[in-house]
């Protein structure tokens, strides 16, 4: 079995996705960001579905990037930025067939899609061996926003 | 400034789409190049690859990763702006750009450099040899159907390999060439050995009877002798020339790569012996005869190293015998590989032992550990002795 993964073209990969904002796109890459928190969100649902779209907390951060806090409820948590050991890449799945489906939501990508989405249809008569999941290369960071400090409470906010 | 941090819209469906992956410097290297050069897709895709039961590997150009899932007990969040497409998260209570997680990971995936899964070429190409007695058949065109009729299995084609050897299209290429394999209409076929040797003698006595220079032969005038004398195909002549020395297409040339072909003639006279013995000294001059004059002076037994074994004919003799021992036929685990050789032998010198780990080890650094961990070294006047280091865990 083979499945490709690609390192074409960062644009290409993630269509669907804005620049973050200004602070954020400095800290290492201007589509994603990476958070490390020590922990997990833990979510109480009845439904996985019901979390979509909620508002989890604020992220604050200064245009320096020295003082970064994530503040959830009355909890504050600090952070820092820290340079990761080695490069990561963030790798994002995709059907050989979305493709299609998901250029459609920008026009400027689009000549660009349809390489990409020719690329892989030959690649696939080539070697007809392919599972259809193929991975591609959103971004490769090399900073993260590390959270290691324990929350503090927030009294009155 | 502040961000809304939110779950993203599709947060189910994203769940699980997002894998981090820990790139070594050189890796990292590669990519940056790629990516600035505005690269073409050829020079920066990369495979995973792996059958159901074996671990996945991800194979560059031309080297091959081992893939390790580290857990951590962290949560690592990967955030980037709503798509465009997504309106409902349209903040309400403040003006706080919205930023999503898109996934939470806890684990990242690391790489380390691995020797490529060859060894299952010589599984999978088991008595598909391609010999002699093809050539009557063989007018390029008709091979498939010949085979149709008379094989059952089907045909290994290179893209077979490809898609089930664990290694990269370089390693792949050059596995295929270390193990004399030809691609004949894409079909794999390891040639005989008696084959081979005789058409090693074959361009040998040709270079010599038309008294063509082995640095510049004529690749048609070449063929042309080789298939008119001695019916040898041509598909499988230019192979052969590929193998041993470089074909210049443009110039129509073939450079004879000297070692290579001496290699191969010691190769043969040691495969022929099979189980016996030979004289050291009667090898060479068999070896000597069999490439001729010319050539003579290239014959050493450093050539054939990681396929004979070496002793005193008897204890307290002068005299040597060379018996053929090949390295593919050894066991391609570490642990098992020590077991046979100290089966084979109690005692090894350091450089006795040292060609026979070649292929399982991606460097000296790593060779060296698997010495420490398998064998016991000790050292004396001779030099540096490994015997078996006793294993408990079987």
């Amino acid at each position: 079995m083979l499945i490709p993964v690609t390192f074409s073209s960062y644009s290409s990969s993630s269509s669907n996705t804005q620049k973050l904002p200004p602070s954020l796109a400095k800290i290492s890459h201007d589509e994603v960001v990476l958070l490390d928190l020590q922990g997990t969100l833990e979510i109480d649902s009845s439904h996985p579905t019901e979390r979509d779209g909620k508002l989890i907390g604020t992220l604050s951060i200064d245009n320096d990037l020295k003082r970064i806090a994530l503040r959830i409820g009355h909890h504050l948590i600090e952070g820092k930025l820290v340079n990761l050991p080695k490069p990561l890449a963030i790798l994002h799945r995709s059907q050989a067939s979305a493709c299609t489906s998901e250029s459609q939501w920008t026009n400027e990508g689009n000549e660009k899609d349809e390489d990409v989405l020719m690329d892989g249809q030959e690649k696939t008569i080539a070697t007809a061996k392919f599972s259809g999941a193929q991975w591609n290369t959103m971004a490769i960071v090399k900073r993260k926003i590390l959270f290691s400090k324990r929350p503090t409470p927030i009294v009155g906010g | 400034m502040d961000h809304n941090l939110r779950f993203s819209t599709s947060s189910n469906t994203d769940q699980g789409s997002y894998k981090l992956l820990e790139l070594p410097p050189e890796l990292y290297k590669l990519l940056e190049e790629s990516l600035s050069s505005e690269g073409g897709p050829s020079a920066s895709s990369f495979y995973i690859k792996g059958q159901p039961g074996e671990d996945a590997v991800l194979c560059t150009q031309d080297k091959t990763y081992a893939i390790r899932s580290v857990s951590l007990s962290n949560s690592i969040l990967v955030v980037t702006s709503p798509p465009d497409s997504d309106v409902s998260s349209e903040s309400e209570d403040n003006s706080f750009p919205n930023i999503i997680i898109r996934d939470q990971l806890h684990e990242i995936l690391e790489l380390t450099q691995a020797i490529p899964k060859l060894h299952k070429l010589n599984t999978l190409l088991k008595g598909r040899e391609y010999g002699e007695d093809e050539e009557d058949n063989d007018d390029g065109m008709n091979v498939e159907q010949v085979h149709d009729g008379s094989q059952d299995i089907r045909d290994f084609t290179y893209t077979d390999a490809q898609a089930m050897i664990q290694a990269s299209e370089a390693e792949l290429n050059r596995g295929l060439r270390e193990r004399r394999i030809l691609r004949i209409n894409e079909i794999l076929r390891p040639i005989s050995s008696s084959y081979l040797n005789k058409i090693i003698q074959f361009i040998l006595n040709t270079l010599a009877a038309l008294s063509l220079d082995h640095d510049s032969v004529p690749v048609e005038k070449l063929c042309t002798t080789l298939a008119d004398e001695h019916d040898v195909p041509r598909i499988v002549s230019v192979q052969v020339m590929g193998w041993f020395g470089s074909v210049s297409e443009l110039e129509g040339r073939w450079k004879m790569e000297v070692d290579a072909v001496v290699r191969e003639a010691g190769l043969g006279i040691l495969k022929d012996a099979q189980d016996r013995s030979l004289d050291r000294d009667n090898l060479i001059s068999t070896w000597k005869d069999l490439v001729g004059d010319k050539f003579a002076s290239s014959v050493s037994l450093d050539l054939l190293a990681g396929n004979y074994l070496i002793a005193p004919a008897a204890p307290y003799s002068d005299h040597q015998v060379v018996k053929y021992f090949s390295i593919s036929s050894l066991p391609v685990d570490p642990a098992q590989r020590f077991a046979d050789l100290f089966l084979t032998r109690s005692k090894w010198k350091n450089e006795d032992i040292v060609p026979f780990l070649s292929d399982i080890a991606v460097n000296s650094k790593e060779r060296d550990k698997m010495l420490l961990k398998y064998a016991r070294a000790t050292t004396n006047a001779e030099g540096v002795w490994y015997t078996s280091r006793a294993q408990y865990n079987g």
